[in-house]
C-alpha cells in the first residue's frame, strides 16, 4: 500500500534524509501528466482511445462519407448480400420537394429526348430527359456499390451503420450528461452534509439500485413515449448511482484532508470549498465512472432500439437494424444484418471500455507495479 | 446481532416503499390505459366502467394509497391481456427464471473464479492479457447481442445446438442461454477476483507465508484466496440478484418462459400491470437477497462492525 | 567457513522508468551466534538484499542478475525452487517490519506457527500444536494456550511480532533475517523484542541478520556493522568502528544525526541534498552529490569498497581525509 514517507526522524535517532521517491530533481509535475504518460504506455488503452475518436469521427462526418442517404429506399433492392452492385437511374420525384426516387434497371439506352430503361422486373420504360434528375449522366445514373449489403427495404447498411453510430453516441453523451450532474450533485450533498442529508440521498440512491435499471429505463420509455428525448432521459436518470457513490466516498476521505479543513479554517463558503478544492481532487474517479456509464449508455441505447422503444425508424439506430436482421435468422439467411450492427455495438462499447479501463489504471496506479 | 437484523429489516422495507413510491409515479405518467386497452372505438360508457373498476377516476393521492395497500398485499393487479393476477403469472414464470439464473451463476462463479486467480497469479503476462480482453469483451456486448452472434454461429452455422425453447424439450434447450446469461458474471468475477488477488499477494502475510516455505499452491488458495474472496462474494451475490431479478433480453431471444419473457411480450401489448408487477417483483427480490447477504456476511465475519 | 556469505550480489527491477539498481555488488557474511546490523534509509537496499536471499524477491519486475549467496557452501541462488523451499522458514528464518499486517487475518495465532513446523518435520498434529505452544511460551508470550487459539486481530502489536518471531524460530533456523522488526512498535516493546531475539541467539546458536535504519537499535544489538547507501555498502566493520572511527562521510553524517542528550546543540546536523534515483545513479560515487569531501575524482569513478584498516572496510576515495577532517566531539561523544 502506498504510504507517505516521512520527510522528518520517524523513531528516535532515525535519519533525516529524504527519501529517494522524493527526489527525481526537484520538478513537481501534476497529476495528470503522470496519467497521460501512464495511459499512453498503455497499448491496449490507446488502441481504445483511437478507435474511440474514430468513430466519434464517423458518427460526425456521416453526411459526408456515407454512401448513401440512409434512409434511401430501393426496394427492389432488398436484402442483397455484401457486395451487390446496383444499377439505377434516379428520376425526379412526382411530388415537388422530395428526394428523386431510384429506379433499378438492367440498362438505359438514348433516343432522341427520351431514355428507354430495361427495368430489373425486365419491363421496358420510356421518359423524357426531363424527367431525370440532373443534368449530366453522372447525376442520373449510379452504380454504387452496397458494401455491407442491403436490408428489407433496400437500403444501404454501410450507411445505416454510419448513421447509427450517430444516434448511440449522442444518445450516451446526452444521458451521461444528465447521469453525471445528478451524481456529482446527489454524492456531493450527501458527502459535504452528511448527516440526515446522507441518509436521505443514500436511501434513495439504493432505492433506484434496486430497480433493475434496463426495466427501470424501459419503464420510463413505455410511460412516456419512445423517441430521442425520453431515450436520453431515461438512461439519464437511471444511471448516476455508481457516480454518485463515488462521489460521496471521495467527498468522504477528502473531506478530512489538510487543505479542506485549511480552507475552513479560512471561513471559505461551502459552495466555494466544494467546487475548487474538493471536486477537482475527486476528477480522476468521476471519469473513470463516467466512461464506464458512457458504455453501459450505448448498450442501453442498443437494447432500447433493439425492443422498439428507443429512437423510432426511419432513424437508423443499431439496436432496431439488429431487430430487423433478427427476423431473418430463423430463415438462416441474411446472418449480415444482424452481425454489422451488432459488430458496430461491440467495437464501441469494446473500445470505449478499454479506454477507461487504461484510464482507471492511469489514474490509480496502484495495481500497476 | 438481532438488533442488527432487525434494523436492516427495517431499512429494507424503506427501500421496498421507495421503490413502490418510484414505479407508482411512473406508471402514472402513463396515458390513459381505458383508452389503450380498448382503443379508439371504445364508447364512452365503456371507458369510464374500466377507470372505475381501475380506480382511476380517483384522486391521485388516493390511487398511491390503494397502489400501495395493495402491492404490500401481494396483489399486484391483473394482466390487460390475460385477466390473470399479475402475481400468479410472475411466480408460475419465476421457475424457469430461477433455474436460468442459478445454472448461469454455478458456471459464472466457477469460471470467474478460476480465471480471476489466474490472471493474479500471472499477471501482466500472455494469459492474463487474454483474459483481460476475454473479460471485456463479456463486459461489451450487450446479452442481446450475444444471445443472437450464438444463435447465428451455433444453431444457424454448426446446428449443434437448440435455439429456441424450454428444458421441457431436454437439457441441451439450457446450454445456450445459460452461456450467455454467464458470459458478463464471469466477466466481471474474474476482474474482480484478479484484483482482489493481486491486492492480497502483496500483502505482507502472503510474504510471511513464503518465508515459511509454503507452497505456491498453499500460498494462493490457503492463504491469499480466503482473504481476497469478500469482494468476490459481493459481487457474486449481486449478479445472482440481478439474474434472479430477470435476464429480459436472453429469455425474450431464446425463448425461454420466465418472467423476462413474460415482460418483454408485455411491452409491445401495452399489458402496463405485467410490467409494473415484474418491475417490482424483480426489487422486491433484489431487496432481498441483498439483505440476507449482509446477515450471512455478519454471521460469518464477527469483525465486521454491526452497526 | 562463515554461515552465510553473500557475495558480489546484483539484484535490479526492471520497471517502465528503466532499471532500478536496487542492490549493487553487495557482498557481506554472517558468522554463527554473531549478529551482523545493516544500516540505511529506505530504499538503500538492504531489505531487498535480505529478500534477495529468501529469494522472495518479486518476479517481474525484479530479478537476481548476479552473485552467489553461499549458505553453508551451497549457493542458494543455484538451487531449485523445491530445495529453496525447504531451506525457507527452515533453516533460514525471516521477520518483517509490520507485525500488524504479517500474520494472515483468517487462521489462529496457533494454526501459523503449526504450519511452518508442519511444513518442515515430519510430526503429528499434536505434536506440532506441543510445539507450537512451546514456542509462543518461549518468545515470552504469557497463557500460550490461550493464546494459541487467538486471531491475529485480538493481539497488539508487540505479542504480534512475538508471534512473528515464534513462526520464523519454530524450525530452529540457522539464520535469522530481522528486517526493521522494532520500528513499527512502542520504544519500550522494541527493548524487548530486541533483548528477545538477542537471548534466542545465543540459545539457539543462530547468525542473526538485523536489518534498521536506527543506529541506536544497531548499537545495542550488532557484533559487525555494514553501512548501505544508494544500492552499495559504503562501509563495513565491527560496531565499535563505525562508532568511534567512522571513515565515510556518509557514515559520519548518520552519527551526525543522531540526537544527543548530553551535546548542546542548536540543531541536528542533516545530511544536504537528496539521494539519487535507483534508476539514475551518477557515474561515479552516489553519495558524491551530497559529500563534503567531494572532488572531481569522486564524480569521475566509483570507489570500491576496500579494507583500509585491519577488518575496516571503506568504499570512499577520500577517507583517510574524514579521519582527519570529522567532526571529532561527534565522535567522541558516541
Amino acid at each position: 500500500m502506498a504510504e507517505v514517507t516521512p520527510l522528518l526522524p520517524t523513531t528516535q535517532g532515525t535519519l533525516a534524509v529524504t527519501a529517494p521517491e522524493l527526489a527525481t530533481g526537484g520538478e513537481s509535475r501534476s497529476l495528470w501528466y503522470y496519467s497521460w504518460r501512464r495511459l499512453k504506455r498503455n497499448k491496449l488503452a490507446m488502441a481504445g482511445l483511437y478507435m474511440t475518436i474514430f468513430i466519434v469521427l464517423v458518427a460526425i462526418a456521416a453526411d459526408f462519407i456515407a454512401p448513401f442517404d440512409p434512409n434511401l429506399q430501393v426496394l427492389e433492392y432488398s436484402t442483397m448480400p455484401s457486395g451487390f452492385e446496383g444499377n439505377i437511374i434516379l428520376v425526379k420525384n412526382d411530388i415537388e420537394g422530395r428526394d428523386p426516387r431510384p429506379i433499378p434497371i438492367q440498362s438505359y439506352r438514348m433516343e432522341g429526348d427520351q431514355i428507354i430503361l430495361e427495368t430489373d422486373e425486365g419491363n421496358t420504360l420510356r421518359l423524357p430527359l426531363t424527367k431525370l434528375a440532373g443534368d449530366s449522366e453522372d447525376e442520373w445514373h449510379k452504380q454504387p456499390t452496397y458494401l455491407l449489403g442491403t436490408d428489407r427495404y433496400g437500403r444501404d447498411v454501410l450507411t445505416r451503420v454510419m448513421y447509427g453510430a450517430r444516434v448511440s453516441l449522442s444518445v450516451a453523451f446526452f444521458s451521461e450528461l444528465i447521469a453525471i450532474f445528478i451524481g456529482i450533485l446527489l454524492g456531493a450533498l450527501a458527502g459535504f452534509f452528511r448527516g440526515w442529508v446522507d441518509d436521505l440521498i443514500m436511501w434513495f440512491t439504493n432505492v433506484i439500485w434496486s430497480i433493475p435499471s434496463i426495466l427501470l429505463v424501459i419503464a420510463i420509455t413505455i410511460a412516456w413515449e419512445p423517441g430521442f428525448l425520453p431515450t436520453i432521459v431515461a438512461i439519464g436518470v437511471t444511471g448516476w448511482v455508481d457516480m454518485a457513490r463515488i462521489v460521496r466516498g471521495q467527498f468522504f476521505s477528502l473531506r478530512e484532508m489538510e487543505y479542506v479543513e485549511a480552507t475552513r479554517a479560512l471561513g471559505l463558503k461551502n459552495t466555494r470549498t466544494i467546487f475548487r478544492h474538493i471536486l477537482p481532487n475527486a476528477l480522476g474517479p468521476i471519469i473513470v465512472i463516467a466512461t464506464a456509464g458512457f458504455a453501459t449508455a450505448i448498450i442501453y441505447e442498443a437494447s432500447l432500439s433493439f425492443l422498439g422503444l428507443g429512437v423510432q425508424p426511419p432513424t437508423a439506430t443499431w439496436g432496431q437494424m439488429i431487430y430487423d436482421g433478427y427476423g431473418f435468422i430463423a430463415a438462416g439467411t441474411n446472418w449480415g444484418l444482424t452481425i454489422y450492427p451488432a459488430a458496430a455495438i461491440i467495437l464501441a462499447v469494446f473500445s470505449f471500455n478499454f479506454f477507461g479501463d487504461g484510464l482507471r489504471d492511469a489514474f490509480d496506479p496502484k495495481l500497476k507495479r | 446481532m438481532l438488533a442488527f437484523i432487525i434494523k436492516k429489516l427495517l431499512y429494507s422495507v424503506l427501500i421496498i416503499f421507495g421503490v413502490m413510491t418510484i414505479i407508482f409515479f411512473i406508471m402514472n405518467l402513463l396515458p390513459d390505459p381505458a383508452r389503450m386497452m380498448q382503443g379508439q372505438r371504445a364508447d364512452l360508457s365503456t371507458q369510464a366502467a374500466i377507470r372505475s373498476e381501475l380506480g382511476l377516476d380517483k384522486p391521485v393521492v388516493a390511487r398511491y394509497f390503494d397502489f400501495m395497500g395493495n402491492a404490500f398485499t401481494g396483489n399486484l393487479g391483473r394482466s390487460y391481456t390475460t385477466n390473470l393476477p399479475v402475481l400468479e403469472s410472475i411466480l408460475e414464470r419465476f421457475k424457469a427464471t430461477a433455474l436460468l439464473a442459478f445454472s448461469a451463476m454455478i458456471i459464472a462463479t466457477i469460471l470467474g473464479i478460476a480465471i480471476g486467480i489466474l490472471s493474479a497469479v500471472k499477471s501482466y503476462s500472455l494469459i492474463d492479457n487474454l483474459s483481460l480482453v476475454f473479460a471485456m469483451f463479456g463486459i461489451s456486448v450487450p446479452s442481446f447481442v450475444m444471445g443472437l452472434l450464438f444463435i447465428i454461429v451455433f444453431g444457424s452455422w454448426l446446428e449443434i445446438l437448440p435455439i429456441s425453447g424450454y428444458v421441457d424439450n431436454g437439457i441441451e434447450y439450457l446450454i445456450l442461454p445459460m452461456v450467455t446469461l454467464a458470459l458478463r458474471p464471469i466477466s466481471i468475477i474474474a476482474r474482480v477476483t484478479r484484483s482482489s488477488m493481486l491486492d492480497v499477494l502483496s500483502a505482507d502475510y502472503v510474504r510471511t507465508a513464503k518465508a515459511k516455505g509454503a507452497t505456491q499452491r498453499t500460498v494462493i488458495f490457503r492463504h491469499a484466496l480466503r482473504n481476497a474472496l469478500n469482494p468476490v462474494v459481493t459481487t457474486v451475490s449481486a449478479w445472482l440478484a440481478s439474474l434472479l431479478a430477470g435476464a429480459f433480453f436472453i429469455e425474450y431471444i431464446f425463448n425461454w418462459p420466465g418472467m423476462g419473457w413474460m415482460a418483454v411480450e408485455a411491452i409491445p401489448r401495452s399489458d402496463f400491470p405485467t410490467i409494473q408487477g415484474v418491475v417490482i417483483f424483480a426489487a422486491v427480490l433484489f431487496v432481498v437477497i441483498n439483505f440476507l447477504v449482509d446477515i450471512v456476511y455478519a454471521w460469518l465475519d464477527p469483525k465486521v462492525k454491526l452497526a | 567457513m562463515a554461515l552465510l556469505e553473500v557475495k558480489n550480489l546484483r539484484t535490479y527491477f526492471f520497471t517502465d522508468d528503466g532499471v532500478a539498481k536496487s542492490v549493487d555488488d553487495v557482498s557481506y557474511t554472517v558468522n554463527r551466534k554473531e549478529t551482523l546490523g545493516v544500516v540505511g534509509e529506505s530504499g538503500c537496499g538492504k531489505s531487498v538484499t535480505a529478500l534477495s536471499i529468501m529469494r522472495l524477491i518479486p518476479m517481474p519486475p525484479g530479478r537476481i542478475v548476479g552473485g552467489e549467496i553461499l549458505f553453508d557452501g551451497v549457493d542458494l541462488l543455484k538451487l531449485p525452487e523445491d530445495d529453496m523451499r525447504a531451506i525457507r522458514g527452515n533453516k533460514i528464518g525471516m521477520i518483517f517490519q509490520e507485525p500488524m499486517t504479517s500474520l494472515n487475518p483468517v487462521f489462529t495465532v496457533g494454526n501459523q506457527i503449526e504450519e511452518s513446523i508442519l511444513l518442515h518435520q515430519k510430526v503429528s498434529k499434536e505434536e506440532a500444536k506441543n510445539r507450537a505452544i512451546e514456542m509462543l511460551r518461549k518468545v515470552g508470550i504469557p497463557a500460550p494456550e490461550q493464546r494459541y487459539k487467538e486471531y491475529p486481530h485480538q493481539l497488539s502489536g508487540g505479542m504480534r511480532q512475538r508471534v512473528m518471531i515464534a513462526i520464523a524460530l519454530s524450525c530452529n533456523p540457522s539464520v535469522l533475517i530481522a528486517d526493521e522488526p522494532t520500528t513499527a512498535l512502542d520504544v519500550t516493546v522494541q527493548a524487548q523484542i530486541l533483548e528477545l531475539i538477542n537471548e534466542l541467539q545465543q540459545t539457539l546458536g543462530m547468525g542473526v541478520i538485523l536489518i534498521t535504519h536506527d543506529l541506536g537499535v544497531i548499537a545495542e544489538t550488532a557484533d559487525r556493522v555494514a553501512v548501505m547507501y544508494a544500492s552499495h555498502i559504503v562501509e563495513y566493520s565491527a560496531v565499535n568502528e563505525i562508532y568511534f572511527n567512522p571513515l565515510h562521510p556518509y557514515t559520519v553524517g548518520l552519527l551526525g544525526s543522531i540526537p544527543k542528550l548530553h551535546i548542546e546543540s542548536d540543531r541536528l546536523m542533516t545530511i544536504e541534498g537528496t539521494v539519487p534515483v535507483p534508476t539514475a545513479y551518477p557515474v561515479g560515487c552516489n553519495f558524491a552529490s551530497r559529500c563534503p569531501y567531494a572532488t572531481p575524482t569522486c564524480l569521475a569513478e566509483e570507489p570500491a569498497l576496500k579494507e583500509v584498516e585491519t577488518g575496516h572496510f571503506v568504499a570512499c576515495h577520500h577517507w583517510d581525509e574524514v579521519k582527519v577532517r570529522r567532526p571529532e566531539h561527534l565522535v567522541e561523544a558516541n
